[in-house]
């Protein structure tokens, strides 16, 4: 009975915590929410037609009965995307280093890379369904000409915006070239690399989404087109919000291992004392 | 450390030259000498080659005319016997203050070396410069002064008999200076290293030396080397209402001031 009469500062501010994340998510919910009614309210008024902007309650009817059409699809594109995601990690990373350790090699083919990362991908489409046919290896193949050069870009960023202090500090005490990459270069360049790695899962995304809607027999990309095709506009707007939803996942997935990786050390942390 | 080493000389440099890639020249004709177990500091004006006899000391800079020697050999960078101490503090921001504080031990004796013994060392250090509780911060949630103690327990927690300290305490505020010229003071006097400490705040050089070294305006030589009598543990309070203190504030100043005015003409 008397612990009752003690102040409990900790489950009160954890109490605090939750009604503050519950308020926050149910603003969120209200907007969606707010959003739908204007949408219904707008073709139920008359303003604008059905036919071009479907319904909340169509798309909510595509997306119950989807699940058995659009799980494979999704599972098409999501592994598209892996593995241009995949390939873009391991050569952007390898090729980035590659750059910094021989800096002539940057000058000499830094044209090329400005060039064919200013020329939009979305032109190299054709060619590639030309070269590896409407299968998975041309969707592969254009995430990761996008993909490529934001690892690329951001591990020679990474690498190179070391404090040089810190450079200083491995030379008095001695350190090996060895020590001086894996205990100085790699950690310091790990958060500059894993923004870049972020970026190039939505970029791979999109490379991969973008493939299949210009010629392809499967992924979200492929169903897009064929329901815009034949007008049905809810099932369109229903695979989109699927889209957004798988976007969000990844990224949420993408903060949560960045978190556990470098978040205590790069977060700024108020002093608890 | 035994009384009959204390004579031998450490760091001895003769008739050192250095002009910078620009044409600029830096050091003019430096003589110095550090015997083992002395804290001497150099003070002069900013500019006046200062950091530049640091670094060939420290052997991050080669050197080309004259000769410098540590411990009777030529300087290499990333001598065990040598320990570096910038002004930034140049902490590594992944690793915690504890982390950060056994890092050279790391580098110098490998992962192997980090024993438990080493580790209580570590705490004994953390706790001497008044951070314990923090052994598991990151650098991110230190202040600026708990960061450089953080510098200054990893530099004192390797067991090179020498250290260079390059303006150490130079960005911090008046106050936290001077805790931490105290702190340096307590951990140097419970192991006498040979410390060589640059900074161009003459109070602090006078609170710490055993001589001040006086440099000239660029391009840098010794002025004058001027021993500083005071008693130690030194306590700049009582220290500060002796007359002593200030006739010998006084008569470096007025060596310095004349090399501050050439150093701006």
């Amino acid at each position: 009975m008397r612990e009752q009469a003690i102040p409990q500062p900790r489950t009160h501010m954890r109490f605090e915590f939750v009604s503050a994340s519950l308020k926050l998510n149910l603003g969120r919910l209200a907007i969606g929410a707010a959003f739908c009614f204007v949408w219904w309210a707008l073709v139920a008024g008359g303003v604008v037609s059905a036919f071009h902007v479907s319904t909340p309650g169509a798309v909510a009817a595509y997306l119950v009965q989807a699940p058995k059409e659009l799980l494979p699809h999704t599972a098409a594109t999501l592994g598209a995307m892996m593995s241009a995601f995949g390939l873009a990690a391991v050569c952007g990373i390898l090729g980035g280093l590659l750059l910094v350790e021989v800096p002539y090699l940057r000058r000499l083919i830094d044209p090329y890379l400005t060039g064919f990362n200013s020329m939009p991908r979305i032109a190299l489409a054709p060619l590639f369904i030309l070269w590896f046919g409407i299968g998975s290896t041309s969707k592969i193949a254009l995430a990761f000409s996008l993909g490529f050069f934001i690892v690329l870009n951001s591990t020679v960023a990474g690498v190179k915006n070391i404090d040089p202090m810190l450079m200083r500090l491995s030379r008095t005490l001695g350190c090996t070239p060895a020590e001086r990459f894996f205990k100085i270069t790699l950690p310091w360049a790990l958060p500059t690399v894993f923004a870049g790695l972020k970026l190039t899962l939505i970029y791979s995304f999109l490379g991969v989404v973008t493939s299949e809607m210009i010629a392809s027999r499967s992924g979200l990309g492929y169903l897009v087109m064929y329901y815009s095709g034949i007008f049905r506009i809810d099932a369109v707007l229903g695979i989109l919000f699927v889209m957004a939803i798988v976007a969000i996942l990844l990224t949420m997935v993408a903060d949560f291992i960045e978190q556990k990786l470098v978040g205590h050390w790069t977060e700024s942390v108020n002093l608890p004392v | 450390m035994s009384d009959t080493t204390s004579e031998e000389a450490h760091v001895v440099v003769k008739g050192l030259k250095h002009r910078f890639a620009s044409g600029l020249q830096a050091v003019n004709n430096t003589d110095l000498e550090a015997r083992r177990g002395e804290l001497i500091v150099v003070v002069g004006p900013s500019g006046c080659g200062k950091t530049t006899i640091l670094n060939i000391v420290a052997g991050l800079i080669g050197n080309q005319e004259g000769t410098v020697s540590v411990s009777g050999k030529p300087p290499v960078a990333g001598r065990k016997d040598v320990a570096y101490m910038f002004a930034q503090d140049a902490l590594l921001p992944w690793r915690t203050v504890m982390g950060n504080v056994l890092f050279g031990v790391e580098v110098h004796g490998g992962k192997a070396s980090i024993t438990d013994a080493v580790r209580a060392k570590a705490t004994q250090l953390i706790n001497n410069i008044g951070l314990s509780g923090f052994e598991d911060f990151y650098p991110r949630q230190l202040s600026h002064g708990m960061r450089q103690r953080t510098a200054l327990a990893r530099t004192f927690m390797m067991d090179s008999p020498l250290l260079l300290m390059d303006e150490p305490f130079g960005a911090l505020d008046a106050h936290t200076k001077l805790t931490l010229e105290q702190e340096l003071l307590t951990l140097w006097e419970q192991s006498r290293r040979t410390v060589i400490f640059i900074t161009h705040d003459l109070a602090e050089a006078i609170f710490l030396a055993d001589r001040v070294l006086v440099c000239s305006a660029r391009p840098g030589r010794i002025l004058a080397s001027i021993a500083v009598p005071f008693e130690r543990p030194r306590d700049l309070k009582a220290l500060q209402q002796s007359d002593d203190y200030h006739k010998l504030y006084q008569r470096i100043w007025s060596l310095l001031a004349r090399e501050m005015d050439a150093a701006h003409a």
